[in-house]
């Protein structure tokens, strides 16, 4: 015979939850009182830090918003599922200890540069013709070549970068039909730009002017995503203006 | 092939951006509530941080114009509480929402009970993590260290520093007088800089951000003073019997020009930084006020009436060359030349009201920022050349706005009980 046995809780009686109650009223009192008793002692010593801040009572000097002393900047590293629970045990392995000096014109770059990354991307090898070739087709084409630069974000960033910097006060009134011009640019690690030059020609000086000028005032460019192992990005960017006649 | 890459490249990518491609927003983020990771460390209402700490990222990210944010707050919820049930990032959910890329953060209070933030940016398309920082910092700076992190995805996105951690110095009244304030550029952290219990104007920040100008009445006569914000110190420029007002640096930091009146007349006069060297740049019958340098030093916009109404006028930096600048209207004033150097801001008078107007330099492009919207005047360029910080009186009182240089996303940014008006943008963040 196979016997289980498993405790089973009590039951609570009415008479239970009414003694509860009582004490639960007293003890409730109790603690209001104390309160009372605290709060009126409280307010005849009238300590400053119970004092509500007014603007007035503002120091003389100024109140640093942020001394950066005491302010560090650490960086993190990849953590590609987010912890959504809240109150999640700290993962202090995943957190490295080592600290940068809070310098503020650094950090941003030293972020850039230094963010461990666990996918890096795989050697490209030069081209070969074939594949120059190739890459000429996609660019009468249009499409964009987004297998050895797969950052999405980054090409948007750079686009809205350049075309809102794009003159176009001048050039939309004097062309009159669908006029286009290819700008060709390197951008380095740091976003800088490297070479720039027109590359097809609009055949209007106007309008290859300010192509060109729209990259150049784009510079600095955001710097180049981090897992991008490469020292540059080669753009080949198209503009196009059409007439409103 | 059609390139050979300049300079002997060896390794790199190139991309084909397609005229047709331009998508017409920039870069779209997904900002998320900042979690509170441990409660291990008791720091008082740090549960209310990550809604906080969420609130100042979407405002800066905004603020910039480098972004679109994605606004709706319920699928943002829903796909949370998706992932927090399924216990892993639903990516194509994000990508379905118009994500680019996540804005997340956790935080908590170490031993030493300091805050630490970690922010992460993810990019949705590749499911990784783009950028990680821990920053560290007492509760007090908590504003700071976000903004910082915000400043820090306005670089990772754009290549420029951003504005978040900038200040701004304005006048404000307190118990009846004029004084001197700083806050922050969201309007934060408001703290008053003068005591003079008088009239305090026209701040100007020295390019290093680290001291002040001001015109006091202090004792009586509208002096020109420097603070000095580190060590509190306020330092006499000019005090000669008559006005000493409206100062700007030269950007180099080596010269101040500042109106200073002889016999009655305003004119522009420049000195050095410790006062000394006194020499005058305009010699007219009318008044000219208000200079602001051109970013490379060499040119200074100014106001005069020597035409018979207000205008603006554009000179060499030793006084030479006198150009008028503006033609429309009758009167405009308060000249801000922008750190880009393309762009100059001021206000004129429209409709007995002061509204803010940008004109390029080269004179091919002007447009009025503000219409209708009480009297808007001063106003004064971010660091970075995007936006505008400027005082209205469209909601009553006068107080501090923000806009963009197009004129959009007009902010009020002040809400004190005394007024706020003349504000200055710090020219860069204080170290």
């Amino acid at each position: 015979m196979n016997l289980q046995t498993e405790p089973v809780l009590r039951r609570k009686s009415p008479a239970d939850s009414i003694d509860t109650f009582i004490k639960a009223c007293i003890y409730s009192l109790s603690l209001h009182v104390v309160i009372i008793i605290a709060v009126i002692i409280a307010s005849l010593f009238k300590p400053a830090f119970i004092k509500k801040p007014t603007q007035e009572s503002y120091a003389v000097h100024l109140i640093d918003p942020g001394p950066l002393s005491t302010a560090t900047t650490t960086l993190v590293k990849e953590k590609t599922n987010r912890k959504t629970d809240k109150f999640e045990a700290p993962s202090k392995s995943k957190i490295p200890s080592k600290q940068i000096a809070p310098v503020e014109s650094k950090v941003s770059t030293k972020t850039a540069d230094a963010v461990e990354k666990k996918s890096v991307e795989k050697e490209i090898k030069k081209e070969d013709e074939a594949a120059a070739a190739q890459l000429n087709k996609q660019k009468t084409g249009g499409t964009i070549d987004i297998k050895k630069f797969p950052y999405e974000w980054y090409l948007i960033a750079m686009e809205t970068k350049i075309y809102g910097n794009w003159d176009t006060l001048m050039v939309t009134t004097l062309s009159s039909s669908t006029i286009r011009v290819l700008i060709y640019f390197q951008i380095d690690k740091n976003g800088k730009l490297k070479a720039v030059k027109v590359e097809e020609s609009s055949n209007d000086e106007f309008i290859d002017k300010s192509a060109l000028e729209a990259v150049k005032m784009s510079e600095p460019f955001p710097p180049l995503p981090p897992g991008y192992k490469e020292d540059i990005l080669e753009v080949h960017f198209g503009f196009k203006i059409t007439s409103r006649h | 092939m059609a390139f050979i890459p300049f300079g002997g490249f060896a390794h790199s990518a190139e991309v084909f951006i397609n005229v047709e491609r331009q998508r017409g927003s920039a870069v779209r983020i997904a900002i998320l509530n900042f979690t509170l990771r441990n409660t291990e460390n008791a720091i008082p209402d740090i549960e209310k941080m990550g809604v906080i700490a969420e609130r100042i990222v979407t405002f800066d990210l905004n603020f910039s114009g480098h972004f679109e944010i994605i606004d709706n707050k319920q699928m943002i919820k829903d796909i949370i509480d998706k992932e927090i049930k399924s216990g892993k990032t639903d990516w194509q959910a994000w990508k379905d929402l118009g994500a680019d890329a996540i804005i997340y953060g956790e935080y908590y209070a170490n031993q030493n009970k300091e805050i630490v933030v970690e922010g992460r940016v993810y990019d949705v398309e590749r499911k990784e993590q783009i950028a990680g920082t821990k920053y560290t910092g007492t509760p007090n700076v908590f504003r700071k260290m976000v903004h910082r992190f915000s400043d820090q995805i306005v670089y990772l996105f754009s290549g420029e520093r951003g504005i978040a951690e900038t200040n701004l110095a304005f006048t404000t009244r307190i118990k009846g007088f004029k004084e001197l304030a700083v806050s922050d550029y969201d309007g934060h952290n408001v703290a008053q800089l003068t005591n003079d219990k008088s009239i305090v104007l026209f701040p100007s920040w020295s390019p290093s951000a680290n001291w002040i100008l001001y015109t006091t009445y202090r004792k009586n006569n509208p002096d020109l003073y420097m603070l000095d914000i580190e060590k509190g110190e306020h330092v006499v420029i000019s005090k000669k019997i008559g006005i000493n007002t409206s100062a700007t640096w030269s950007p180099d930091g080596k010269k101040i020009v500042f109106t200073m009146s002889t016999r009655g007349n305003s004119d522009l006069f420049s000195v050095d930084f410790k006062g000394k060297n006194l020499s005058r740049l305009t010699s007219t019958r009318s008044i000219e006020t208000s200079p602001t340098f051109s970013p490379d030093g060499k040119q200074i916009a100014y106001v005069s009436d020597i035409s018979g109404s207000p205008q603006i006028y554009i000179m060499d930096a030793d006084g030479n060359k006198k150009e008028r600048f503006t033609y429309i209207g009758n009167y405009n004033a308060d000249p801000s030349w922008s750190p880009r150097g393309d762009m100059i801001a001021f206000s004129g008078i429209l409709d007995n009201n002061f509204n803010l107007h940008v004109r390029r330099v080269d004179g091919r492009f002007e447009k009025q920022l503000t219409i209708y919207q009480g009297s808007n005047e001063s106003p004064t360029w971010s660091p970075d050349g995007r936006h505008i910080a400027f005082t209205s009186t469209r909601n009553g009182t006068q107080q501090i706005f923000i806009c963009n240089s197009t004129g959009t996303n007009q902010t009020q940014i002040t809400f004190l009980n005394g007024e706020a008006f003349g504000p200055a943008w710090a020219p860069k963040t204080r170290d």
